[in-house]
């Protein structure tokens, strides 16, 4: 299992892939720092600890342990399995005195492994982005540093769910690209989708149930969790919860409607809970997709 | 069946609902170079692939040197080729193998040595610093051969080797597999569309078409066989007359088809076609076609396609 581990870890974890995540990723938090700085006409970003600590909490939860490294995680979790069917290595590799269980499993832990370093380092390069641009409170950077670890607990979780999934469709699927689209889309869908579905569903009795599968919600309740952790840091309930609806807020307050701005809030159980449900889901689908992979037919 | 290194026996597999392997036998001995010819969709990988472990048969037995196919012990024991050798991007010759010869079992230092060992054998040494997929195919196919051969397999499994390749190419190929599975007595079972192309190294020919095994003899005898001659007839009472060609020892083949036309297949031509009317006159028989044909050793399959039995 080390010897995939390595190779499916070298074949990720490419310098030049690397380099060019680190700079999209740092790029895109460059411009959306501008953007809010500017949005509302008044320094937002110099206004205290609360605001600045709610920006970098709000671009780590949707961008940098968002998006971004989901989309990571995908595109090189379909390529583990998917990449190798299509250049033909799968065939000799599973025609080798190795159990294909070691196969899924070197090539899962690599995902993870991976998914770690780019995800821990896009955290410090655009922390220091952010400090270089706006020259905060040192204050506030010795808080924004101190979150690291814990989000870095919230990023292996993601990538020990997320790794889990994009494998098993790996194995499953049976074109690279459509698949890739595909979970783009899905990526999208749970980051941006589902927060604006997620009032019109709520003004409907009948659909309210779906708000307990309101992944975006899972997420954020599990990120709050671990943003919560590291002792001193100054943010308030009141920011925690409004993290992930801060772009979502738009429909409820044009409605009027005061109960629906924090309705999914009060469907939130406890994050320990999201926590441990989903992490056995994902194993629970990486295991029938192992053992499918066990018993499929691999040829040319 | 204890001195053979593999037997198959009633293999059936499907694929996306199409028979591609159907009661297909067959037995190769220890140290032998077998050849599987046949046309394309036949069943060839199909068959390499379930040796090799990586596609799982509908139903039969197959047996490499006495343990189940497809379990890690006997993939422990197969060297394996597939059609289209295949290798990573950013690995060179010596990496690819070293990685090749841990996932099959061998020490890392162990695997160095083996791989730069048979880099020399195959007098390839000056490319191991190279990258495989830059390499032309002929090179290729002699690194998937070396890279097969690293963990000192006793069964060698060659998937259309020497494909695609000109004269020289086949040979050189040929030649290093009939040396390498020599020197550590490897038992051999190669594919290929044309047997002609096989013919030079392999002891024994099998023909396969339609999933099934039409043929298997010596080479030396398909070689012959190739030589002989085929007549096509047809009589007012064909089942009459097979019973009687059935009692004629010097007809090898006789194949009777859906459109009730007998196919008869003799060394001896002269004496075939001296002793037809004499027994078509004493069956009073009426022949109704008539046909000899010239058999290469290109069309075997297609005199032996529908075969009702040998």
């Amino acid at each position: 299992m080390g010897l995939i581990f390595r190779m499916a870890l070298t074949r990720t974890l490419r310098p030049k892939l690397v380099v060019l995540y680190l700079i999209i990723n740092a790029a895109v938090t460059v411009v959306t720092a501008l953007f809010v700085e500017n949005l509302s006409g008044s320094p937002v970003l110099q206004g205290g600890v609360i605001s600045f600590n709610m920006y970098f909490a709000k671009l780590v939860f949707l961008w940098i342990l968002g998006v971004s490294i989901l989309l990571w995680i995908a595109v090189h979790g379909i390529r583990m399995i998917g990449l190798e069917k299509k250049e033909g290595t799968l065939l000799l590799l599973v025609s080798k005195p190795v159990s294909r269980y070691r196969i899924i499993l070197g090539k899962y832990f690599a995902l993870i492994f991976s998914a770690l370093v780019v995800g821990v380092s896009s955290l410090f390069l655009d922390l220091s982005v952010i400090v270089l641009m706006f020259s905060p409170d040192p204050v506030i950077i010795l808080q924004l540093f101190k979150t690291i670890p814990f989000l870095s607990l919230y990023l292996l979780f993601l990538s020990f769910c997320t790794s889990a999934f994009s494998l098993s469709v790996s194995i499953l699927s049976k074109t690279l690209k459509k698949t890739y689209f595909v979970l783009s889309l899905i990526i999208l869908f749970i980051y941006f989708g589902v927060p604006l579905l997620r009032p019109g569903v709520a003004l409907y009795q009948e659909l309210r149930f779906l708000l307990y599968f309101d992944i975006n919600t899972h997420l954020s309740s599990i990120f709050h969790y671990f943003l919560s952790l590291p002792p001193g840091i100054i943010l308030s309930p009141k920011i925690l919860w409004d993290l992930s609806d801060w772009y979502t807020g738009i429909l409820p307050s044009f409605l009027k409607i005061a109960w629906l701005q924090d309705y999914h809030i009060k469907l939130l159980v406890n994050p320990q809970l999201v926590l441990v449900i989903w992490l056995t889901v994902s194993m629970f689908v990486l295991g029938l997709s192992a053992r499918r992979f066990n018993k499929m037919d691999i040829m040319e | 069946m204890s001195n053979h290194a593999l037997v198959v026996l009633n293999l059936y597999k499907k694929i996306n609902n199409k028979t591609v392997l159907n009661d297909f036998n067959l037995a190769v001995k220890q140290g032998e170079i077998h050849a599987l010819t046949g046309s394309a969709g036949a069943g060839k990988t199909t068959l390499l692939n379930i040796l090799a472990g990586t596609v799982q048969p509908n139903n039969g037995t197959v047996r490499i040197l006495n343990r189940k196919a497809g379990s890690l012990e006997v993939q422990k024991m197969i060297g394996y080729v597939p059609a289209k050798p295949s290798f990573y991007p950013g690995l060179r010759v010596l990496e690819y193998l070293v990685y090749m010869g841990i996932l099959s079992g061998l020490e890392q230092f162990e695997a160095v040595s083996r791989a730069v060992s048979l880099l020399k054998k195959a007098e390839m040494s000056a490319f191991k610093e190279k990258f495989p997929l830059d390499l032309p195919s002929g090179m290729k196919t002699k690194i998937a051969v070396v890279q097969s051969l690293l963990s000192r397999p006793s069964l060698l499994l060659l998937d259309e080797p020497v494909t695609g390749m000109d004269q020289a190419g086949k040979d050189s190929i040929l030649q290093m597999i009939k040396e390498m599975a020599a020197s550590d007595n490897i038992t051999v079972l190669l594919t290929s569309a044309l047997w002609t192309d096989v013919a030079s190294i392999a002891d024994n020919i099998t023909i396969i078409q339609d999933g099934r095994s039409i043929l298997s003899d010596e080479t030396a005898n398909i070689i012959e066989f190739s030589s002989q001659g085929v007549f096509i007839l047809q009589t007012s009472n064909n089942e009459l007359l097979l019973e009687v060609f059935r009692r004629m020892a010097y007809l090898k083949y006789i194949v009777r088809s859906e459109q009730d036309v007998i196919t008869v297949i003799t060394g001896k031509v002269e004496r075939f076609k001296k002793d037809l009317p004499g027994i078509l006159y004493k069956l009073q028989l009426e022949l109704m076609f008539f046909r000899q044909e010239e058999i290469n050793l290109g069309n075997i399959s297609q005199y032996l396609l529908k075969t009702e039995g040998d």
